[in-house]
């Protein structure tokens, strides 16, 4: 593990930031699960809303 | 529900989409009765904002009716009239707390896209590129608004839904741009461009105390509603030379204080005047010219 692999510093960033808005707000900002136009996402409601959600979740899901 | 998607540039597509659920606690669900559309929409249209996506829902300025809220709303109910306030602050953020909502830490889902270009993160914003959160917009049926408690605010009865709808952007944008020109008694103040923005910066430099304003404009329109409705006088300029107009209305001196509410999609005419050289060539001169001592 690298701990100064700078991909690796922004997922611990986006971490702290979600760890710091349950915090403060009790619950963690998301759009996941929101209406788009793009019909991928109307199969499923499970499926992530943009491919930047996806990304958000990609950088939670490597620290778990 | 429908809604009107963004599909790239100059496209955008009312399609059919799935109705927005509930996703977090102060979440609330509203039934929009009216939404909009700003200026700032324009520049989602004209593709000068990044991270649009092809079946993003735009929309930002809207008032409507609260349907459903989440477990941790308390105070607003079903059934409330509810204009909501176009950017999302949790309330709880030290910027919040601050009262500097717009800058709110919390409320962007995407706050990295804005980190990794502009070192620094802006608070979500409704239907307005996924940099400022990627929420799903107003131009819609219903639509999820987020801290539902601090976000939407209950209009008193007897108000109509008209007349409500322009405190959710237009208002404070237009407020603040009079109070940060520093009107003081007596100022005559022109203010370019005439919608939603100038109408309301016209309203509060009246309040200000402002003797006279002079809305500039082409919109015939919009020009009479400047006249009819804000007691302003007018310019149009595809008809006038608007620097020499101005002086001339003012005794030779210029307006006080000069507000812009026009923004990016300027249209050319007023700001650029095309005049015959001596060589009989055409040349572009940029007649914008300080007509006031402060801008
Ligand atoms: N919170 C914010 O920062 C915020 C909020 C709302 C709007 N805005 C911005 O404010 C601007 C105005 O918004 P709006 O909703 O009132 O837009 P609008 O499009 O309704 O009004 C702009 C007006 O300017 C006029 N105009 C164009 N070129 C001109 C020129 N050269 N001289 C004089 N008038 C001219 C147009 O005819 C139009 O009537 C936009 O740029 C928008 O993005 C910012
Ligand atoms: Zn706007
Ligand atoms: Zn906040």
């Amino acid at each position: 593990m690298k701990l100064f692999n700078p991909a690796f510093a922004q997922m611990i960033k986006q971490d702290l930031r979600r760890f710091k808005q349950l915090l403060e707000t009790g619950e963690i900002t998301t759009i996941k699960g929101q209406p788009s136009g793009r019909k991928s996402e109307q199969q499923s409601d499970k499926k992530s809303s943009s491919n930047y959600a996806e990304a958000d979740e990609k950088h939670e899901s490597a620290m778990l | 529900m429908k809604a009107l998607c963004y599909n790239g540039v100059g496209d955008l597509r009312t399609e059919q989409v799935p109705d927005p659920t509930i996703l977090n606690p102060k979440d609330a669900i509203l039934r929009v009765i009216l939404s909009s559309v700003c200026g700032s929409d324009l520049h989602l249209l004209n593709g000068y904002v990044p991270t649009m996506r092809e079946g993003d829902i735009i929309g930002h300025e809207f008032m409507g009716e609260v349907v459903e809220t989440g477990s941790g709303v308390k105070k607003l109910k079903k059934g409330d009239r509810v204009v909501v306030c176009s950017i999302l602050g949790c309330g709880e953020c030290q910027y919040c707390q601050d009262t500097q909502w717009a800058l709110c830490d919390n409320s962007n889902p995407h706050a990295w896209i804005p980190e990794k270009v502009y070192g620094d993160l802006p608070a979500g914003i409704f239907g307005y590129s996924h940099a400022f959160g990627g929420y799903a917009g107003s131009h819609a049926d219903y639509i999820r608004v987020p801290y539902a408690d601090l976000g939407c605010f209950v209009i008193p009865e007897g108000l109509p839904d008209e007349a409500a709808v322009f405190a959710s952007d237009a208002l404070p944008t237009g407020f603040m741009a009079a109070d940060l020109a520093d009107i003081q008694p007596g100022n005559v103040v022109a203010i370019w461009g005439y919608g939603g923005v100038g109408q309301m910066a016209i309203q509060r430099a009246f309040l200000l105390g402002a003797s006279r304003v002079i809305a500039i404009d082409r919109e015939p329109d919009r020009l009479r509603m400047a006249k009819d409705i804000s007691g302003a006088e007018v310019l149009d300029f595809s008809k006038v030379d608007v620097q020499e107009a101005l002086r001339e209305m003012t005794g030779g001196r210029g307006p006080d204080r000069c507000i812009d509410c026009v923004g990016m999609e300027a249209v050319s005419e007023g700001l650029v005047r095309r005049e015959k050289a001596r060589d009989g060539a055409a040349r572009w001169r940029v007649s914008i010219r300080l007509t006031s001592r402060r801008v």
